[in-house]
């Protein structure tokens, strides 16, 4: 590990924080890093004597009185009883990112007599990410499908994973692990299964919801028994899941017409880098991108699936995990390429401009997905193998989240610009190609402008199309789906 | 205090339950004070600014989305109350507090040093850019998390960590001299 490193993780971490091995052992041998540390050790010290830690004991005492004024009564109020199924997904969701420590805690007494064989606890960090390869595939394929039949049978084959894993869960006794597998099976049921059969199309919607209602129902059969196996205090985890698909069934079976109206749904982070984390994070993610059907809105959504594994990538790369972080490697390349990528595709195959600029970001983050892996299979030492490319790769995809962001926005003038020297124009057909320039890389962009595009410059002289010919450098805004709306031209030749 | 044991506070406080708030209040009232006194400068208006918050929680505890992180959500709230005084008649310029803000000792010339030492710190703070120091001293606050920094000032947690990562550089190279100056 390198100093910059070491300095880096010491400054974002608490003097209390367990050290990690590869900056244990860089600490022992650099005596300017245990400087470093000493004088951040100190600073936190001298920190928290600088205020006085107690307040005069009277001042909490003097508020409670004053609750005693007139105001409305708490209990009145609260709406979250209204939607049960909301609050228990997001106590568990939202809490995620700040609070994946926590959940790892345990939540439930060890039972208090011995358990058969199927309730030992075994280590699952396999069992994790081998469901997380099957959620990055279940994302991908959400990522790439815009058709309702598609994304049942998707939403299915999740609502059949987590299902195995609650049981998988239980059966080892891992009830700490259960809330969160719950909470996103009532997601991926009550919203993704429900919402999405009414996107249908008549001539199958019938068949398909029988379909899912005995899936849903076969679901609750199934969670039912293996509760019956269980101690009651893990049975009781597993009630949230068939009172989940029990719920479903019900919604389906009515086939209730207009679709449920569902709150927005929070772009979950993985903070922690974890596999489950960035399940949960995958879920979130993929009903997400069912709701959604503008490409270029799904694409960012891929953007943030691609900044929370680069994150998980750089966690296991520091923590000397090359294995993991080769996985990963090969994840977030999928999804740049067939979730990112194949969105864009979609956009520039309708002749947006916008995805044309956006598609070189996609050129560098492969290239970087690239240097990162040669690296890994190279072997360099555990702390440092592919981390530099994967910081270089995580500022790339920084860049492109913030692209994507900027173009799905409502645009105001010249949110989204590209600059560079006409190739070829042809007011005919209202086309541009221009070579643009990006971090010292050419690269050509085809734009298109309407008959009546505003064109201006050198100063603040209105010009004509006919002024610009090739090789002319211009300034082109673009707006309302990526269309130019003014050229501005910056400098000779001039006709 | 265990997060269950907080999460359940949390919920009986929604309630109306007064115990649990008194409990929540008696957990969390030192540290908004603490991080109010560190902004404002002012113990009696950070004092006012205290009550204001918790008062204001009370009342809003059934907005409160249950899972989220209350300390977080507490914190949103102190500094909006804290954003909204600077708005007002109470947003004068802050007056630097008395010398006597470290802890105090009972050797005259330590207390000496300390309190030259909490000089120069309160003035680095001071010098950093607002949103730097804004981020820096809420992680000196009771342990929070980054997410939950991000959650208080609307910010992603990556540039909650930018933030706290450029705070405490600049103050480390600010006070190199004197910070080695302190060490064994």
């Amino acid at each position: 590990m390198k100093c910059s490193e070491v300095n880096a993780w010491l400054l974002v971490t608490r003097p209390t924080a367990p050290t990690p091995g590869p900056v244990r052992r860089h600490l022992k041998f650099c005596p300017r890093c245990r400087r470093r540390r000493r004088r951040l050790l100190h600073l936190e010290r001298q920190t928290c004597a600088l205020w006085p830690a107690q307040p005069a004991a009277v001042a909490p005492a003097r508020l409670m009185q004053q609750l005693d004024a007139p105001v409305v009564p708490p209990a009145a109020a609260r709406p979250s009883a209204a939607r049960p199924w909301l609050t228990t997904a997001a106590a568990v969701l939202l809490g995620l990112g700040l609070g994946w420590l926590w959940f790892r805690a345990p939540v439930a007494s060890p039972p208090s007599t011995p358990e058969p064989a199927p309730f030992v606890a075994a280590p699952t960090r396999e069992a994790d990410e081998q469901l997380l390869v099957k959620f990055i595939d279940h994302n991908l394929r959400l990522a790439q499908s815009y058709d309702a039949s598609e994304q049942v049978g998707v939403l299915s084959r999740m609502e059949t994973d987590l299902r195995a894993e609650a049981v998988r869960l239980a059966r080892q006794g891992q009830a700490q692990e259960l809330p969160l597998i719950a909470a996103l099976f009532d997601r991926v049921v009550n919203r993704g299964l429900v919402g999405r059969s009414h996107h249908l199309p008549p001539a199958e919607r019938s068949r398909q919801l029988s379909r899912l209602t005995e899936q849903m129902q076969k679901a609750e059969a199934e969670v039912n028994q293996v509760a019956q196996e269980m101690p009651t205090h893990l049975a009781d985890f597993l009630k949230p899941l068939t009172r989940a698909a029990r719920q479903a069934a019900a919604q389906l079976t009515q086939d209730a017409d207009p679709e449920p109206a569902f709150e927005p749904l929070p772009r979950l982070t993985a903070a922690s880098g974890n596999a489950r984390a960035l399940v949960a994070m995958l879920v979130s993610h993929s009903l997400l991108l069912v709701e959604e059907d503008d490409p270029l809105q799904r694409a960012s959504y891929c953007g943030d699936v691609a900044d929370q594994l680069t994150v998980a990538l750089l966690l296991a790369s520091s923590g000397g995990d090359n294995e993991r972080a080769g996985r990963l490697g090969k994840h977030l390349e999928a999804v740049v390429n067939r979730g990112v990528g194949e969105n864009l595709n979609r956009l520039q195959a309708s002749n947006d401009p916008r995805a044309a600029v956006l598609q070189q970001v996609i050129g560098r983050v492969n290239r970087l997905v690239a240097a990162l892996e040669q690296s890994l299979a190279a072997g360099q030492s555990p702390e440092t193998a592919g981390y530099d490319q994967a910081k270089a790769l995580e500022h790339e995809l920084k860049d492109l989240e913030k692209a994507l962001r900027e173009a799905g926005k409502p645009k105001g003038p010249g949110k989204l610009e590209a600059r560079g020297t006409v190739r070829s124009i042809d007011p005919a057909t209202g086309r541009l190609v221009l070579l643009a320039k990006d971090k010292g890389k050419e690269f050509e962009l085809t734009l298109l402008f309407p008959t009546d595009v505003k064109v201006r410059g050198p100063g603040p002289l209105e010009r004509s199309l006919s002024e610009i010919m090739t090789g002319t450098a211009i300034r082109a805004t673009l707006r309302d789906g990526g269309h130019i709306t003014e050229i501005r031209i910056e400098g000779k030749p001039l006709r | 205090m265990p997060p269950e044991d907080e999460a359940q506070l949390v919920r009986q406080a929604a309630q109306g339950e007064r115990a649990a708030f008194a409990a929540l209040v008696e957990r969390y009232w030192h540290w908004v004070y603490r991080w109010l006194c560190g902004w404002t400068r002012q113990p009696p208006l950070a004092e006012d600014l205290t009550q204001e918050a918790f008062l204001k929680a009370w009342r809003a505890l059934p907005s409160f989305q249950p899972g989220a992180s209350f300390r977080a959500w507490l914190f949103s709230i102190a500094r909006n109350a804290l954003l909204d005084s600077q708005r007002g008649p109470r947003g004068l310029p802050t007056r630097p507090l008395p010398a006597q803000t470290a802890a105090p000792s009972g050797d005259p010339a330590e207390a000496a040093e300390q309190n030259e030492g909490a000089a120069l710190l309160e003035q680095a703070i001071l010098r950093l850019p607002a949103h730097f120091r804004e981020a820096f001293w809420l992680w000196s606050q009771d342990d929070l998390s980054f997410a939950e920094i991000a959650q208080v000032l609307g910010l992603t947690e990556e540039t909650a960590r930018w933030r706290v990562f450029k705070a405490r550089l600049l103050l480390v190279k600010g006070l190199g001299s004197y910070l080695d100056s302190r060490l064994p």
